[in-house]
């Protein structure tokens, strides 16, 4: 039950938002074939907000790719669908400013970008055609762009795998959970 | 007092039964901008939500207990106003709550249908509907900082936490000696399919399953989501 252990050890994390930075961000990473039963891969997203997470997700993927590129990939096309969702819901709140920029999407294999970049069809992606056409509209529109990263900066990398402890600590203190100061008057664990 | 909702009928005693909730990325999105612009976030619980939803099928019930008419004893009561217990009582309140609020000039999200924004020359306000609870952002509102305690405010920032939750949690699994970890999953272990017979099979699933882990990584925690995906294999 080692994630009680980290539950407790962690207890005092939480979400914290601050007014920096004003942009949404997003992490996508996926890891191949972590099935070994089915051979099907994980990918992970994650968007952050005035340095803290809103939104992520960790999912195996449904469809069976060929190489760490494809992963990539269909863990890109997962990510998009979300930040398409944030943009029109932050679109509606007129705080926003109406000309939003494209949200950047940060991605750690560049095989997988330029892939997405490259609207060359060739008959080796079929299986992935549809989300490449999605992908490739989306940048069209100026709703995403997708931007290389190191893979250990990635935050989105412990949605797919087993971290070590150092890697842990920087994504999570890169996600915005920090150890939050006690507020001791208002809480009494006793209670139910 | 609660309605015996069990005994009414699909299509005759009610139709539809849903009540949509905001989504939890909505409310963090919404506390990520309030801190970024400054709102103020004010918190508010509707007392007895559900008796405030009107009516639209005709329901009869029987006269509670202790309250019998006397000489009336063969007689029901005619519904005008829903009851808690009453299927369509969630629904009822979120329509009625739903005009009203439309009334008053807000407007929808478009993705999120509970999420209501109304601006103006002199405010904005953002309104945030989680069943009979409100999340209020306003751009200017002073008198409101007595309500802020309900969220703990550092400062320039919101920060969410579950450690309450967390700790109500452990005690409920204190039996298994938990010791502290840094990591939520043990990297150097490889995981395969677990075929023996289930040891404790339940309280594995009540543990890991929908009703506490997830739970808690679902609002704030996003570490070990990868735990989620991999539970099957434990």
């Amino acid at each position: 039950m080692q994630v009680f252990s980290y539950l407790k050890r962690t207890i005092d994390l939480g979400l914290f938002y601050s007014d920096f930075p004003a942009v949404m961000e997003g992490y996508s990473d996926a890891s191949w074939m972590t099935s070994s039963s089915d051979n099907k891969s994980t990918s992970g997203w994650i968007f952050s907000l005035g340095g803290g997470v809103i939104s992520w997700a960790s999912k195996k993927q449904t469809c069976i790719s060929h190489s760490t590129m494809e992963s990539e990939f269909i863990a890109i096309t997962a990510a998009d669908k979300e930040a398409e969702w944030l943009r029109n819901m932050l679109f509606d709140i007129k705080l926003w400013p109406q000309h939003m920029s494209a949200i950047s999407l940060y991605c750690d294999s560049e095989a997988t970008i330029s892939r997405a970049y490259n609207n060359i069809y060739n008959g080796k992606s079929r299986h992935i055609s549809i989300r490449h056409g999605y992908i490739q509209e989306l940048i069209t529109n100026g709703v995403i762009t997708i931007v290389y990263v190191k893979s250990v900066n990635n935050l989105a990398d412990p949605l797919t795998k087993g971290l070590s402890r150092d890697m842990v600590r920087k994504t999570t203190n890169g996600m915005g959970l920090k150890p939050v100061i006690k507020d001791t008057s208002n809480r009494n664990p006793t209670s139910d | 007092m609660v309605a015996k909702g069990f005994t009414q009928k699909e299509g005759v005693d009610y139709f539809d039964t849903y009540s949509p909730v905001a989504r939890i990325t909505s409310i963090r999105v919404l506390f990520a901008l309030a801190s970024i612009y400054k709102l103020y976030v004010h918190q508010m619980d509707v007392k007895t939500a559900f008796l405030n939803g009107d009516l639209k099928e005709e329901v009869y019930m029987e006269q509670p207990e202790g309250f019998i008419l006397p000489e009336n004893e063969e007689k029901v009561c005619k519904l005008v106003k829903s009851l808690y217990g009453l299927k369509q009582a969630p629904k009822q309140w979120h329509e009625k709550f739903d005009k009203a609020i439309l009334l008053n000039g807000f407007h929808h999200n478009g993705v999120d249908k509970c999420m209501y924004s109304k601006f103006t020359k002199d405010f904005g306000v953002i309104i945030c509907l989680y069943v009979d609870d409100m999340l209020i952002f306003s751009t200017n509102i002073i008198g409101i900082v007595e309500t802020k305690r309900y969220l703990k405010k550092h400062s320039n920032g919101y920060a969410l936490n579950q450690s309450h939750y967390i700790e109500k949690m452990l005690d409920k699994f204190k039996h298994l000696n938990i010791k502290e970890a840094n990591t939520p999953f043990d990297s150097s272990i490889k995981l395969s399919a677990y075929c023996d017979k289930a040891v404790a099979q339940l309280e594995y699933d009540s543990a890991i399953g929908k009703s506490y882990v997830c739970y808690a990584l679902y609002k704030t925690r996003y570490s070990f989501c990868y735990m989620q995906v991999i539970k099957i294999y434990k």
